[in-house]
Formats: C-alpha cells, structure tokens, sequence
C-alpha cells in the first residue's frame, strides 16, 4: 500500500526509512525531505491556540504520481508515508491511513523503550524494521 | 468518443465567452473527456474569481491536474507523447496568468509546471547538450497542432497567452532555455517566500542539472551549495552525499582544487557513502596534495573528518594544580572518518583564556562563605514568585559567578514564604541558565567552506608526528601553562601534509585551569637543637612556588631582643640581616644560610628558651613571626652546703650540648653585695686548674667556703644580743668562660648570680640514745634515756625554742614528753633527757630532733595550742645526729628464733 516509511527526528534528520523499491530510494529522500516543509506549515498553524492537536495531520501534499502523509508525535516525531497513487489505490481511505500511522507510532515507543537504544539516532531494530514493512508491503 | 484517443489537448481558459464555446460544444454532444474537464473546472474557477476567492483557484488547479492526469491513466486513453505535459502546462499557465501575486499554492504549480516543462523540453530535444533531430521537430509540429490558439483570447500589451508563450518556449533551444530557467527561478523564489525552503532546494538541484548540462557550472554549484547546507543541517546523508558528489565534479570541472580537496576530505570521511566512492576521493585528495606547493596551507573543517570525542587532563596526582609554566599533558580522543591512515605532521588544540583566576587574598574564605549562605533566597511573600524578581536577583550576583566553570551549571535553592512565615514554594534555580542552555551555533555548518577561521595556536596543546587510524584514536598532547586562569580548549588544528583540519570543539568545551602557587619562606634549624650561647647555623630558604625569582631577592630578619644573627659571609651579629638570596625556578627551593647567636645569661636551668624572628614577605607584604627555641649550652646551679657552723656553696656547671664539649676557664665566684655584707668572705677550695672540660655526661663542680670574720665566740659574753646579726641576704656571682672544646667559636663570658639567705649555722643537735643502766646495749622493749644536747652558736632573736622528737612509731615509743620549749637564753647549751624505749632489735634509725621557733601567742598566756611555731630555714640548725642509727638487741624474754637482724 504504502511505498515509502520513514521516521525522522526532532531536529528533521532522517532516523529511519524504508521504502518498496530501492532504485528509487533518492527520490523518496526528496520528497520526505520536501514534506518537512508541509509538516512545520501544518504544525504552525495548528499548533496556535489549542494543546490537543491531532496527531495525525493528514496529507502533507501530493504530487502527479505521489501522496504523502504524516504524523507528528507530541515529541516532535515524524511520521511520513508515502503513497504511490496508480490504479490500484486511488482511493486510500483516511481510517487505512491512521491505522498505519498508529502502527507506526506503536513501534516506534517500544524502540524508545529499549534502554539501550540513544535517542535521535538511527533506529536499527529489527522489530521496527518488521512494522514498517508490514505497512509497505500490505496490498488491498 | 469520450474515451477515445486524445486528440486535442487545450488547455482551460478562465474567460468566460470561450468557455461558453465549448459549452455549445458539449451541447452538441462533441466534446471529449479533457474537453468536459476543461469546462467544468473553468466555469468552478470563474465562480471563485467571481466570489473574490482567487488563491483558491490555484490551489483547486493542481488537484485537478493530478486528479485529470490520473483518470486519463485509469481510463487508459491513447494519448500522444507530450500531449499530457501541453495540457498541463498550458492550464497551469492560465492559473497562474490570472492570479495576482503568489500564495501557498501557487509556487507548487509553478513547480509543477516547470517540471512538465522539463519532460517536454527533453521530449523535444530542446535541453542544453542535445540537438533536437527530425523526429523530435516532427514531434514538435504534431504537438502543436493538437492545441487550438482560438481557445485562447488575444491579450494587450505584448503579453502572451498560454498558447502563445508555451509555442515560444519549444521554439528554439534558446527561448525553452530562457523560459524554463525563468519558471523555475519564479517557483524558487515563490517557495522561499512562502517558506518552504527544502522545495526551493529541490528544484535547486534539478535547475543544477540543468545548468551542468548548460555548462554554467558556477550557477550549478550555487544551487547545489544551498542545497548542501540545507541538507547537512538537517543531517540527511543520503542526499548531502549525493549533492557533495555532484559538487565535487562541478569543482573538478572548473578546476577549483581547493574547494575540490575540500570537498573530497567531506566526502572521504563521509560514513553515509560507498567505501568505493570514499577510497576513490581519498586518492584523489592525494593526487590533489602532489600537485599542490609543499609550502601552501590549505584549511579545511575537521567536522566530519576527525571527530574529537573526549579531551581530559592528565595529572600525575589527583590533586596538582596546574601552576604558570608547567607542563601540561591531555589526552585526546579522535575519531578518524577517513577510511586510510594518515600521517599528521601535527595535531594542536588551541587554548583560550575564558577566565582570570580570582586572585587569592586572605580574605576569599571568608568572602566564599559569605556567598554560599547567600545562595538561599528567601523572599518574604508570595508576590515574589514571578519572573522580574528572579532576573534582578540573577544581576545582582553576576559579580560572583566569575571564579566559576562557566560551563556547569550553578543551581541554587530557593524557598518562598507565604507572609505568615509558612514555606510556600522551594524550587531549584540554574543562576547561569542562558550560559549553560546558550544554543549552540547553528551556522556551524554554513562556515564549512573555508570560513573556518584558524584560532591562536601559539599557546596550543601540540603532539606532533602522529598516525591517525581510522575509528579510535588516542592522542597524547602536550602544552606549556600560561598565566593563572581558567582555559577552555577551543579549536582543533590536524595537520595533514598541506592540509590544515580545522574543527571548533563543541560546548561545553573542556577547560583546565592554572592557578598561581605562591613562594614559601622558611627558616631550617636542621636536625639539632638550638643552643643558646653559641652561634647556631639555619637555613632561609624559599620554595619558589610557581615564580621565577631573581637573584638578588633580599628578605630582611630582625631578631628578638636577646637574639642576633649575621649573614654567613659578615663576621658581626646585630639586630636586622638583610639576606640576598641567588636565582630561583618554579619548583625550586633556593636557601641561604645565616647564623644566629642567642645571650646566655644566668641560667640556672635546663629549660629553652623562646625568641621570635620576625621575616619579611615580600608577596604577602607582611612579616611573618616565627619562634625559635634555644637550649641553653650551659647552665649553673647553686647548693649552700653546712657543716657544722661551716658554710659552703657549691656551684655546678652543667652542658646541654649534646655533640660538644666545652673548657672553661677563669672560674671565679665574687659577692656582690660586699659592702654590705663585710664580714663575708669567700675562699676557694678549688684545685688550681686553668680549664676544666664539661660535656653532656660530665659536669663541672666548684665549691667555695663561706667565711664569716663574725665569729660566736667573741659575742659570748654579750649574750643578750647587742651586736645585731645581719640577715642581709648574700649575692654571689659566677664567672667564667667557656669556649666549645673544638675551638669552632670564640671564647664567651658566662655569668650567673645567686642570692641565698640564712647562711649561718645557729644551733647544733646532738642527740645520743644510751643503753639503760647497768647494760651494754640497748634491748627492745627496755627503756632508755635519750639525751640531747641543743647549743646555740650564734646569738638568735628567737631564743625560745620548741623541739620535737620525731620517731618511726613501729620503732619507738617515746616515753614522756615529745615536745617542749625550750629557752635558750639562759644557757648556751641545753641539755634534754627522754626515755624512749626501742621497739624492735636491729641498727635503728634515731629519733629525730626537730627544733623549731616558738612564738608564744600575743596577750594570751599558756597553751602550746594558740602558740606559733615557725620553722628553721635549712642551714639554721645543724643535726650532728641525723642519719645515726644505734644497735638494739632482741627483747631478752623473747626466743633466739625471733631474733630479728637487719
């Protein structure tokens, strides 16, 4: 479903990606960098006024062949899902999409949870690892 | 003939009469897909521009473009090669026509408009470095001919529409050129003024793509650098390495080579690139190095290349302090990214004084206790807890904090207090909170190219020669200390053939401090005791501490009343020396001698004696007491002896020196007091030696007889006392001199006077215990008369008189009377019979005679109770008895077994 995952840190670098087709691995670094853009737009402007904003911001923006969504932790954690849009998922449901942020975000504490695991590194566990491509791989 | 193959791909126009030509064509039923996708959202646009809601046009553009694009996929429609990219192009042209000025949305459809450009530029062979052949111009012709300029209004004043401009862009080489490079500068420039930064920079390195391809590789690195920055900043590697790839060719291109070796260290010691593209880099940095003039430096940042990890002091012992001068010694840990050794010529950390060292007075303790009792604040009332009370009270101790780390943080407690005195708040307190929290500086990485400034390096920590490996390494610097401060590493400086690394070391950056030791003075006796009476040697010496000290130094040492000293060269002692002192090095203790002597005067006994030398300290600017102790080489002592009515004085001379023996000579003994005392004479009874030797085990002895011209026997027949007798007390003095028996000092006078009382011998006891009648010898348990016999040599004011028989009561029984007055004044001698009776057998010991003044009480007759006795001075009275013991026979009844002999 989803073609790229990537977590990235409070500071924006990049602490884990992952994405269905290696070659165009590059590519996917553009855009989740360019998202950053649209996360610190997003969490700007909602971020006046009220405490409980939602976690999930939806979607970032989107190009011709591209969707990309993302989720920013209360720690200032984000979450990016890339989206290919062809024929086969035109329609992403939002309900589908914050399900796999909420994946997402469960793996992620439980990395956060291992002692030995330094915040704002690159994060190399295998548990994660298999989350993320739980989401990449899952085809409706 | 809607799903048919895509023959017309003009775009939407937002002028209403041209819409409603194509509404009449919808009617007629000819119309395909694009066609009612075009009126659709033309006719929703005109309505938002109506409304006065014309930024939602542009932003309602880009949707529909990806959402017609897409259908036109889903529904797979024949398209011809580009047609796509017209339509797009020529519906982003219209929007973006007629929306003034720019908001969030319009720079993604200028981005994406520049990207359908592109394709199509490159469709049509339009890009720089390519030549469109036949077919691309073919390719051309046919694409425009699927767009219909009569869908599009004739616009004043020059201006193009869609149609027009796009046609112009894919005339020529030239004109896409000029207008591709205009569409994407707009959407960089429209995307930095809304803020996102990170689209312009994308678009950045496609432009620099394009302007590699163009060959205006200067254009390419600007582009590429920003994106650079952008990139290592946020510290994504994948795509920083990609653009230090394509930098360093742009570099390599245009033949800058030291913004090439630049680029090469960061891509070499990049972790995030291929150890192919690493070790390729590496060999190049050394090709670049060959060509480079051996004397060049070229500076570059260490930041990703040698990482310093740690850097501590090492220090022989826990607590030295690192005083001005000397050496320091840290250990460095580096973290080499380099995928090769290299050899350092050198690798220096530069030190900077943050902080002078307080200076050290006598009053800091008390000022440091002063200021920690401070540290809690109370405030008096709840008001006090907001923020401009805490800021004052941080201002107000900004003074203190200057003997402090200024990279720890210094957290004090604070308690608050409701009025009535009840704790209200207690919080902790970061004094130096914007120093310690200071945000590190960003633009550390903006400053990478060459900026990087080299710090002062002339006091810097250095180890040279050094091999670094890739990953860990330990370092070993050394460094000289300056003055005292507080220093904090701040820069790194590895030196690699031409090539200068330079990273600044980040906060809190490592900081040792020097501190001042200060010169001591002190005065060495050595390990034997002082002598009073002879000249002693000490040491002056000072440590020098942390300074240097000229020769010439001069301390002055005044001595105590009693006490002189002289320099070791001078021969004459007085009262102040001023003592030069020769050259000192920190560390070093310079001493110089001098020697003191100490009056020995009348002493009688072996106690030292104390002086105090006061010594001037030239850093402290004050003088400094210090007491010596003196043992005095000699004494004297005095015994009045009697014999009978003779008088003698013994006079003993003792040394305390435990190494020497001393002579002496000249051995005199003078009354004083002669005058008054004429009768008095002293003769000698001293052997007439011309020295004696004394030492620690041999004293030395004189004996003198006291010789009083007054004799008893002339004023016996003047008994009643007219000639007075004198009671002056006598003063004798001792002289002699003494001189140490090596003959190391001169020959000094030593003096002693003595004064004594009572030198005449008044009366005499004789006292004798005779065997009872009729027997030859006394036997226990008999009595026996003891006879006394008291006289009276000289005439006595007291001459009534008490005596007392004291005897060991397990030996004797005294019968009768134990006491009783006696007066002298009718007879010259006086005669007492006691019956005491022996106890035991044995030689026993005497009844002792005590005689004694008595002085009846005044007014009041009789009773010995309210009568006074006072005692003879020693001397007064002369017992020719004392110590005699007589033998005495077991009791007679008694058996030969209990005969008890001592």
């Amino acid at each position: 479903m989803a073609s790229c995952v990537a977590v990235i840190g409070k500071e924006n670098s990049p602490l884990y990606i992952a994405c269905i087709t290696p070659e165009q691995e590059l590519g996917f670094h553009y855009s989740l960098h360019t998202s950053l853009d649209f996360i610190e737009e997003k969490l700007s402007s909602t971020n006046k006024g009220n405490d409980h904003r939602d976690l999930y911001l939806g979607l970032l923006y989107s190009t011709e062949h591209q969707r990309i969504f993302g989720y920013v932790t209360n720690t200032k954690i984000k979450f990016v899902i890339i989206v290919n849009v062809d024929a086969t998922n035109t329609n992403l449901r939002d309900n589908e999409t914050r399900q796999m942020f909420r994946k997402l975000h469960v793996a992620y504490t439980n990395v956060m949870s291992n002692p030995f695991y330094t915040p704002s590194t690159r994060i190399n566990s295998n548990k994660f690892a298999a989350v993320a491509n739980s989401i990449l791989a899952k085809q409706s | 003939a809607f799903n048919l193959q895509l023959l017309d791909w003009t775009g939407f126009s937002l002028d209403k009469n041209i819409n409603s030509r194509l509404r009449t064509n919808i009617e007629r039923c000819e119309l395909s897909l694009l066609d009612l996708r075009n009126y659709l959202f033309s006719r929703q646009g005109g309505i938002l521009i109506s409304m006065g809601k014309g930024d939602q046009v542009s932003k309602r553009c880009l949707n529909f473009l990806h959402n017609t694009l897409q259908e036109l996929n889903i529904m797979e429609m024949e398209c011809a090669e580009g047609s796509k990219e017209i339509w797009v192009c020529l519906c982003a042209l219209e929007v973006l026509n007629n929306t003034k000025g720019n908001n969030l949305h319009t720079a993604a459809l200028w981005s994406f408009l520049r990207e359908k450009l592109l394709v199509l530029g490159k469709l049509c062979g339009l890009t720089p470095g390519h030549k469109p052949d036949s077919s691309q111009l073919h390719l051309v012709v046919s694409l425009f001919g699927g767009l219909k300029d009569e869908r599009y209004l004739k616009l004043e004043n020059n201006q193009q529409n869609p149609a027009e401009r796009l046609k112009e862009a894919l005339s020529s080489q030239h004109s896409f050129e000029k207008n591709y490079l205009d569409i994407a500068e707009t959407a960089i420039s429209n995307y930095k003024h809304i803020g996102r930064i990170r689209s312009a920079r994308l678009i950045g390195i496609e432009l620099a793509e394009f302007y590699l391809d163009a060959d205006q590789v200067q254009q390419a690195i600007a582009f590429l650098a920003d994106s650079l920055k952008t990139f290592q900043f946020e510290g994504w590697e994948t795509l920083s390495m990609r653009t230090l790839l394509d930098l360093a060719k742009c570099y390599k291109l245009i033949n800058e080579s030291e913004k090439y070796l630049r680029t090469c260290v960061q891509i070499a010691s990049c972790p995030g690139a291929s150890l192919q593209d690493r070790e390729f880099y590496f060999r190049e940095i050394c090709k670049k190095l060959d060509e480079h003039p051996a004397g060049s430096k070229i500076i570059a940042s260490a930041d990703d290349t040698v990482q310093v990890l740690s850097a501590t002091q090492i220090k022989e012992r826990l607590d030295e302090t690192t005083v001005p001068g000397c050496k320091i010694k840290f250990t460095l840990e580096l973290h080499s990214n380099l995928p090769v050794d290299i050899e350092c010529s050198s690798i220096e950390v530069s030190v900077v004084q943050s902080l002078p060292e307080p200076e050290r007075k006598v009053s800091t303790v008390l000022e440091d206790r002063r200021a920690s009792r401070r540290g809690v604040n109370r405030s008096p009332s709840v008001a006090s807890s907001n923020a401009s009370v805490f800021s004052l009270a941080e201002e107000e101790d900004e003074s203190e904090e200057s003997g402090r780390d200024p990279g720890k943080p210094h957290m004090q407690e604070r308690l608050e207090y409701k009025q009535d005195k009840s704790l209200y708040a207690a919080r902790l307190v970061c004094r130096n909170a914007t120093k310690v929290l200071k945000r590190k500086d960003s633009s550390g990485t903006i400053l990478k190219d060459g900026q990087l400034k080299p710090a002062d390096y002339c006091n810097a920590l250095t180890a040279s020669n050094v091999t670094l490996y890739p990953g860990l390494n330990k370092v070993e610097l050394h460094g000289k200390a300056g003055v005292q401060g507080i220093y904090t590493l701040s820069q790194i400086r590895v030196c690699w053939r031409q090539l200068s690394l330079l990273e600044n070391l980040g906060v809190p950056a490592p900081t040792f401090t020097v501190a001042r030791e200060e010169p001591v003075i002190l005065l060495n006796k050595g390990d034997t005791e002082l002598l009073a009476g002879k000249s002693n040697k000490l040491s002056l010496s000072i440590y020098c501490g942390s300074e240097n000290i000229e020769a010439g130094l001069e301390i002055s040492v005044t001595c105590g009343r009693g006490l002189t000293a002289r320099n070791a060269h001078d021969s004459e002692y007085s009262n102040t020396i001023t003592v030069k002192f020769p050259a000192g090095s920190p560390f070093e203790t310079i001493s110089v001698e001098i020697w003191v002597l100490c009056l020995l005067e009348n002493k009688k006994d072996a106690n030292s004696i104390e002086y105090t030398v006061k010594i001037s300290d030239p850093w402290r600017q004050n003088t400094m007491d210090i007491s010596l102790n003196f043992m005095p080489a000699l004494y004297s002592t005095f015994n009045l002896l009697t014999a009978m009515s003779k008088k003698f004085l013994q006079l003993k001379v003792h040394c305390l020196d435990q190494k020497l023996s001393y002579r002496i000579s000249n051995v005199s003994l003078g009354l004083v007091n002669e005058e008054k005392l004429p009768e008095l004479k002293l003769e000698s009874m001293n052997d007439d030696y011309s020295e004696l030797v004394i030492s620690k085990q041999f004293e030395g002895a004189f004996l003198w007889q006291l010789v009083s011209s007054l004799s008893f026997s002339g004023s016996t027949s003047d008994s009643s006392g007219n000639k007075k007798v004198p009671d002056q007390p006598a003063v004798v003095m001792l002289t002699l001199t003494y001189t140490p028996e090596d003959g190391s000092e001169p020959e000094r006078e030593f003096r002693s006077t003595f004064q004594f009382q009572d030198y005449r011998t008044l009366y005499t006891i004789f006292a004798k215990v005779e065997p009872a009648k009729g027997n030859e010898f006394c036997r226990a348990s008999t009595l026996c008369p003891m006879k006394i016999e008291v006289e009276q040599l000289y005439p006595d004011p007291h001459s009534s008189l008490f005596y007392e028989i004291l005897a060991d009561q397990t030996q004797w029984a005294v019968c009768g009377k134990q006491g009783a007055v006696i007066d002298i004044q009718q007879s010259v001698k006086e005669n007492i019979v006691v019956d005491v009776m022996p106890l035991t057998g044995g030689h026993l010991p005497l009844p002792t005679v005590r005689l004694s003044k008595y002085i009846p009480a005044e007014g009041r007759g009789g009773g010995l109770g309210s009568a006074r006795l006072d005692p003879f001075s020693i001397g007064q009275v002369y017992n020719m008895s004392r110590t005699q013991q007589i033998h005495v026979l077991p009791p007679a009844n008694q058996g030969q077994e209990f005969l008890s002999l001592p």
